[in-house]
């Protein structure tokens, strides 16, 4: 390779150095849009997808919360109304079919063993005694 | 050059935070024909460079909005991989090694009438790495840091191999004066 060109200084070989790259053949234009159009389409899609994909999982974590929130209130909730009616109903023959049908199942299940037995202690009554009224 | 960098970076911001495909179309266009250029510079054919470009896109989408440091130089760094893996699948074709043969034995026997043209021929004969630092300095206009980001290598090592390659340059340069 042969020239007849003076030495450049650095910073001339640099800006020469530019302008080459600058000067390579160029991309065709339309070509570079067709995978711009497939870039975005793609693009595009991902989002969807992302947000189809996110609600799911929120939804579905807020249900599972609300349905445990819901079971263990649900619970407590019944449990704590059957101490109560417990504690204020007086044990007396009149009251017993009341106190009776406020009680869940296994609370009432207790209270037909008593009857069959013609029991009507309550163990967890503070009341140990009391007078029946006729 | 520092102003398209932040321009570029700007625009996956917003394409990131926004979901905003027009901002990412905006740095599509900045970068599509550098990048295309790149990997022409790096051997590829014209239409396997195109391959090359939306393959390289197509990765960088997925994997630009966990890190925005330097964009740039990750699409780069995701080209230069591409390539680098379509190389080992494709092997080199022996049709393609006479051409560029037969192309550079027409070189050597020209004289140069530009600068320009003159210049070119040398950075063609340089090795691709060199290649690849000179177009990511001067074309692309990446800060030493960034082209020491993507290619895994100490800030200092690419400011000495750029500083290097410019006096290889011109000494080649003197060289080739003398041989007149």
């Amino acid at each position: 390779m042969t020239h007849r060109f003076t030495l450049p200084t650095e910073l001339e070989l640099e800006e020469l150095i530019i302008q080459v790259f600058e000067n390579m053949t160029s991309a065709d234009q339309s070509r570079l849009s067709v995978i711009e159009s497939r870039l975005l389409h793609k693009a595009q899609r991902k989002k969807e997808i992302n947000l189809n994909k996110t609600p799911w999982w929120i939804v579905l974590l807020l249900v599972g919360g609300f349905a445990t929130a819901a079971w263990w209130a649900d619970k407590l909730f019944f449990e704590e109304q059957n101490v109560e009616i417990t504690k204020d109903l007086p044990v007396s023959d009149g009251n017993i079919e009341a106190r009776e049908s406020s009680m869940n199942s296994t609370e009432s299940y207790k209270y037909e063993s008593e009857n069959n037995n013609e029991s009507y202690e309550d163990s967890e009554s503070p009341i140990i005694y009391q007078r029946e009224s006729f | 050059m520092g102003t398209m960098q932040n321009l570029a970076k700007n625009l996956l911001e917003q394409y990131c935070k926004n979901a905003d495909n027009t901002a990412f179309s905006k740095f599509y266009r900045l970068e599509a024909t550098r990048l295309w250029q790149f990997l022409r510079n790096r051997g590829c054919n014209e239409a396997g460079a195109y391959d090359l470009l939306s393959e390289t896109f197509l990765k960088f989408i997925q994997v630009v909005c966990k890190d925005l440091r330097s964009p740039v130089a990750l699409l780069y760094r995701i080209a230069i991989n591409s390539h680098i893996d379509q190389f080992r699948r494709d092997k080199a074709s022996p049709i393609d090694k006479i051409d560029i043969d037969v192309e550079q034995q027409a070189e050597e026997e020209t004289e140069f009438q530009d600068e320009k043209e003159y210049l070119q021929s040398v950075i063609k004969n340089l090795p691709q790495d060199e290649q690849n630092l000179l177009f990511m300095r001067y074309r692309v206009g990446l800060t030493h840091k960034e082209i020491a980001s993507m290619m895994d290598l100490p800030e200092g090592t690419v400011r000495r191999q750029g500083a290097s390659i410019i006096n290889k340059l011109k000494q080649q340069w003197q060289d080739d004066v003398n041989d007149a």
